[in-house]
């Protein structure tokens, strides 16, 4: 089935209103930007919420919706990552100075039991690591492409990738993901 | 060895991730929140900051000129913000002076009170009175707003200053100051009575100011009805919330 926002042409969606247009690119880009989200949180649920703040404060910056930036899935996905960093960090700081409540296990590994293999494998690398082989492998981009929206060179995306790899190779028959 | 691993993670990402779908149902909360995040902005723009200030003259000349800004009836309430409400030292970041608290479906909220130091995160002028609403214990920034400017200078007093919340979680919020006489607050929609508003009353060294709160789960034209002792209707503010706001 044909979904009615992949008809809408670049001219049409130019003369939406700005309610219509915001919906467009949500609904454009929202399952994309959600799997990133889950495969750097372990969360889906966490993911969701990660998503349309990252929309949120994405669309709510530019200044011409009327046309679909090129770049809006790496702006959003950058937001992403900005964001569960910052919630991490602040993890971080709550467990340093809560001690009693720290359980030593990090929210984002406890709601992956029901969850596929791969996702509970990635849990072990860093958030950067995982999103470099989300791009990587998932969406099939480019060293020159993740270099670019990493903001660094393509020798750090390889080594990147390289330390994801190895962490992977490590425990991936233990986990016995196929 | 690494081709055959970098194959092996493509077949599984590509089996776990592909059925997963974005939050489509989410739609209309997004296109809201985008359009608060951008009135918010536009807030601390130069064109806004202008308008304010030809406002702040009016103000001023309100208060040398005095000519009744006040609603009639309403006795004892002045167009200055109650500055001793105020966290002395400012904050935009969820400080400020809790006022109000309670429990709602089992998650505690509180209200609180503060002025901004600075116009960050597009949050009103600088000495701006400001309530601030979070649910729980949560970091500052989540279900978190601000009533920009609420009785300040430049906005005549009124009866009721409602602000509209709508938390990622949970139902809707309204909250916001009582002028007296008001005695009661009431949330109606479709025309009819949808929530009762909690009154709740913040003493301070020179004063005493009331604030109201009230959840719904409102999902189209909300007015926010303010009623006397004797259930005088004193004033009515509609708020457009939801779809199509």
């Amino acid at each position: 089935m044909t979904n009615f926002h992949e008809v809408v042409t670049a001219t049409q969606a130019k003369k939406l209103p700005f309610d219509e247009r915001v919906a467009l690119l949500y609904e454009r880009h929202a399952s994309s930007a959600t799997r990133y989200a889950i495969v750097l949180t372990g969360n889906e649920e966490i993911a969701r919420d990660v998503v349309q703040e990252a929309f949120t404060r994405v669309l709510g910056r530019f200044r011409r919706t009327r046309q679909e930036p090129d770049v809006l899935d790496v702006y959003i996905r950058r937001t992403i990552l900005n964001i569960w960093r910052s919630h991490l960090r602040r993890k971080q700081l709550e467990r340093r100075h809560l001690p009693s409540t720290s359980s030593g296990e990090d929210a984002t590994t406890t709601d992956l039991e029901s969850r596929d293999q791969i996702l509970r494998l990635l849990m072990i690398l860093s958030p950067r690591e995982r999103a470099a082989v989300f791009l990587r492998y998932y969406q099939d981009r480019s060293i020159a492409q993740i270099a670019q929206e990493f903001d660094c060179s393509h020798g750090a995306v390889r080594s990147i990738l390289m330390r994801a790899l190895n962490k992977l190779r490590n425990d991936w028959e233990v986990f016995d993901v196929h | 060895m690494s081709t055959k691993l970098e194959g092996q993670i493509r077949t599984a990402l590509r089996h776990s991730l592909d059925p997963i779908r974005g939050d489509i149902g989410a739609t209309q909360t997004v296109v809201s929140a985008v359009k608060r995040r951008r009135i918010a902005k536009w807030a601390t723009t130069g064109a806004f900051t202008t308008l304010m200030s030809f406002a702040s003259v009016f103000a001023w000349s309100q208060v040398f000129n005095p000519t009744p800004l006040q609603p009639p009836g309403l006795s004892g309430s002045s167009s200055t913000p109650p500055r001793s409400n105020s966290n002395p030292a400012g904050s935009s970041d969820g400080g400020g002076r809790m006022v109000a608290s309670g429990e709602h479906e089992g998650r505690h909220w509180k209200l609180y009170a503060y002025t901004t130091d600075a116009p960050a995160d597009g949050q009103g002028p600088n000495g701006d009175f400001c309530h601030a609403f979070r649910f729980g214990e949560e970091s500052p920034g989540d279900d978190f707003t601000c009533g920009v400017g609420e009785g300040s200078p430049i906005f005549p007093p009124e009866y009721i200053s409602p602000v509209w919340v709508m938390p990622r979680h949970g139902p809707h919020v309204f909250y916001g100051r009582v002028a007296p006489p008001v005695a009661s607050v009431e949330i109606e929609e479709a025309g009819r009575t949808s929530a009762q508003a909690r009154l709740y009353e913040s003493q301070t060294d020179s004063e005493s100011t009331k604030f109201f709160v009230a959840f719904a789960q409102p999902s189209d034209r909300v007015v926010i009805v303010a009623y006397d002792a004797e259930g005088n209707e004193l004033q009515r503010r509609p708020m457009v919330v939801g779809p199509g706001d």
